[in-house]
C-alpha cells in the first residue's frame, strides 16, 4: 500500500498497483522516493479524493467498457472550478485518461458558448476596441453562422 | 511538441499548456469564434503551429461533403453536407443540404471541378469544357485552378503555370508535404514513350508559386486523377517499361518515385480487365481503395487494410443496377463500413461494406437538372492565404 498526502494535510492509502496509473506516482516509487508517504502539495484533499476515486474504478473494472463509460460520465458531473482543479491534478499526477477525459469534458462545455462567456470562465480581459472586434466578427463570420 | 509562441498569460484557472489541450480538442467554428476572445488569444489560433496541431487533432474526424452545382443562374454554387449519426442514414433515404457557401468562387466558370483535397483545403479546376464524364481529356492549366478552405471559406486562385504542352488531368494530385511544410500539387506527363525527356511529372509548391519537373518517371497516368495518403499522391498508371497496370506512387517529400503492390491475393492481371477498363482510385478510412467496373452490373471495391502489404488487399463486391451510360465516383467513407459514392453527377450513393445493400440517396436543396461534382473534406484551419505569402499579390 501507497500513502499520500494532500496539500491540506489529509491522508490517503491506495494499492501500489492502482496508484501507477499516475506515472508521476509511478516514477516517484521507482526512485525509492516512496518510502513512508508521498507527498502532494499540489492536489488539495477534496480533489485528491476524486482522483483516487477514478484511478480506483479504472483499475478494478477495467475491462468493463460500457461500465466505465457511464462512470466516466456521471464523474465529470461536477461544478466548473472542481473540473479544473482535477484537470491540474490530473496534469500534476500525470494520469493520462484523466487528463483527456476532463479536457474533453471542458471543451465540450465551451464548444458552443458566445465569446462573452468564454472571456468569464477563463477570466480574460477584452483587450480589442469596438472597432477591432467588429472587424473580426465581419472576418470570421463564417464561424458564427 | 510546441504549440505556439503566443503567450496567453495571465491565464487564470487554468495554466497555458491545458488551455491549448482543451482548444485542440474544438471543432474548427469554435475556434474561428474564439479568435475574438482577446488579442492573445487571437495570436495564439492563428499560429500556424496551433493550426497543424489542431488539424493532426483532427484527421480522424468524418469527412463532410463538398458538392458544385451548375445551373444557369448564379453560374456556379457551392454546398456542403455534414454527415451525422443522426441524420444519416435518413429512413427517408435524402440528405438535406447543410450549408450553402455564397459566394465562394464568384468568377463565373463555365465548368468547375473538384480536382482533390487534403488537410482541408479543396482545389478546384475550372474545365473550360463542359464536363460530361471523367476522362482524361479534359485540359487543365494551373491558372484556372482554386485552393478553397470550405470552413473558413478562404480562397486563392493560383498563378499562371508553364504550360506549353498539352497536360491531361489523368493522375493529377493534391497533397501535402510535411518535410517542407508545403502542398504540392502533380501532374504525371501522359505519354506513354520511354523517352526520358517524356518521363515526368509536374511539381507545383504552394509555398513557391512555380511549377518544376521530376524525371524519371516511368508511370505514364492512365485515367481519373490521383490522390494523397500517408505523405504520397497515387495514380493508377501504365508502366513505361513493361506496360503492365500499376499503382504509382510519389512521395510529396523525398520526391521519390515508387509502386504500390496490386492486390496479389486470388487474382492475376486479367481479373482486372483491361487497361481501359474503367478505375478509381479513392482514400477510404484511411485506407488506399480501387473501386473496379467489372461490368455494366458490377463494381468492385478493393480496400488496402495495410498500407504497402499487398496481400492487404481486401475485396468487396457491389452490385448496382445500371444503365450502361452511367458512371459513378467514390467519394468517401462514412462512419465505419458506409462508402459515399457520387451517381452520375446526380444522386448519391451509399454501399454498406458489411451488408452488401446499396441505397440511393437524394441530395435535397440541389436543383436535380444541374450537372454536379462531389468531393470530401476535412472541416481545418489551414489557410492557402498563409501558405502563399511569398508569391500572392492580393487574394481576390
Amino acid at each position: 500500500m501507497i500513502v499520500l498526502n494532500s496539500s491540506d494535510g489529509a491522508t490517503f492509502e491506495v494499492e501500489e498497483s492502482v496508484a501507477v496509473q499516475s506515472q508521476t506516482i509511478k516514477h516517484m516509487i521507482e526512485d525509492n522516493c516512496a518510502d513512508t508517504s508521498i507527498p502532494l502539495p499540489n492536489v488539495n484533499g477534496v480533489t485528491l479524493a476524486r482522483v483516487l476515486e477514478y484511478i480506483k474504478k479504472h483499475a478494478e473494472a477495467k475491462d468493463d467498457e460500457e461500465g466505465l463509460k457511464s462512470f466516466d460520465a456521471e464523474f465529470v458531473k461536477v461544478d466548473q472550478a472542481s473540473l479544473f482543479e482535477i484537470i491540474l491534478a490530473a496534469n500534476y499526477l500525470d494520469i493520462k485518461g484523466l487528463l483527456d477525459l476532463t479536457c474533453q469534458t471542458v471543451a465540450d462545455q465551451i464548444k458552443d458558448l458566445t465569446v462573452e462567456e468564454v472571456r468569464a470562465i477563463f477570466n480574460i480581459m477584452n483587450d480589442f476596441t469596438p472597432e477591432e472586434e467588429a472587424k473580426l466578427r465581419n472576418d470570421h463570420a463564417w464561424a458564427f453562422e | 511538441m510546441p504549440v505556439a509562441t503566443a503567450d496567453l498569460s495571465p491565464t487564470f484557472p487554468l495554466p497555458q499548456e491545458l488551455i491549448i489541450d482543451i482548444l485542440l480538442r474544438l471543432p474548427t467554428k469554435s475556434i474561428g469564434k474564439l479568435r475574438l476572445v482577446s488579442k492573445p488569444w487571437h495570436s495564439l489560433l492563428y499560429d500556424p503551429l496551433f493550426i497543424k496541431a489542431h488539424l493532426a487533432f483532427h484527421l480522424d474526424d468524418q469527412e463532410k461533403l463538398i458538392i458544385v452545382s451548375s445551373s444557369s443562374t448564379p453560374a456556379f454554387q457551392y454546398f456542403t453536407i455534414n454527415f451525422s449519426t443522426t441524420t444519416f442514414p435518413s429512413p427517408n433515404n435524402y440528405v438535406r443540404i447543410s450549408q450553402k457557401l455564397n459566394r465562394l468562387l464568384e468568377n463565373t466558370l463555365s465548368s468547375a471541378r473538384i480536382v482533390g483535397s487534403c488537410n482541408g483545403l479543396v482545389l478546384v479546376a475550372n474545365d473550360g469544357l463542359r464536363r460530361r464524364e471523367f476522362s482524361s481529356k479534359h485540359l487543365l492549366a494551373l491558372d484556372t485552378m482554386y485552393l478553397v478552405n470550405p470552413t473558413t471559406k478562404e480562397r486563392l486562385r493560383l498563378p499562371k503555370g508553364p504550360f506549353n504542352l498539352v497536360v491531361g488531368n489523368a493522375g493529377v494530385a493534391f497533397g501535402y508535404d510535411s518535410f517542407n511544410d508545403d502542398y504540392k500539387i502533380i501532374w504525371p506527363y501522359g505519354g506513354t514513350t520511354i523517352r526520358r525527356s517524356e518521363n515526368f511529372v509536374i511539381v507545383f509548391s504552394l509555398r513557391n508559386g512555380t511549377c518544376r519537373r521530376l524525371y524519371n518517371c516511368s508511370y505514364a497516368p492512365t485515367t481519373h486523377s490521383g490522390v494523397f495518403l500517408n505523405g504520397s499522391v497515387h495514380w493508377l498508371a501504365q508502366s513505361r517499361v513493361d506496360e503492365s497496370q500499376v499503382i504509382a506512387a510519389l512521395d510529396l517529400s523525398t520526391e521519390e518515385f515508387k509502386q504500390v503492390p496490386w492486390p496479389s491475393a486470388g487474382c492475376s492481371t486479367r481479373n482486372w480487365g483491361s487497361l481501359a477498363s474503367s478505375k478509381q482510385l479513392v482514400v477510404l478510412g484511411g485506407c488506399l481503395a480501387m473501386v473496379v467496373e467489372q461490368s455494366s452490373q458490377q463494381m468492385d471495391i478493393w480496400m488496402m487494410k495495410d498500407y504497402g502489404v499487398g496481400e492487404s488487399w481486401t475485396k468487396f463486391g457491389v452490385i448496382i443496377p445500371k444503365v450502361v451510360e452511367h458512371y459513378y465516383k467514390p467519394i468517401c467513407l462514412l462512419g465505419e463500413d458506409d462508402v459515399v459514392l457520387d451517381k452520375n453527377g446526380q444522386n448519391l450513393v451509399v454501399h454498406n461494406l458489411r451488408d452488401g445493400t446499396t441505397r440511393e440517396i437524394l441530395v435535397a436543396g440541389i436543383n436535380r437538372d444541374t450537372s454536379r461534382d462531389v468531393g470530401c473534406f476535412l472541416e481545418s484551419l489551414v489557410s492557402p492565404t498563409f501558405y502563399s505569402q511569398k508569391w500572392r499579390a492580393t487574394s481576390f
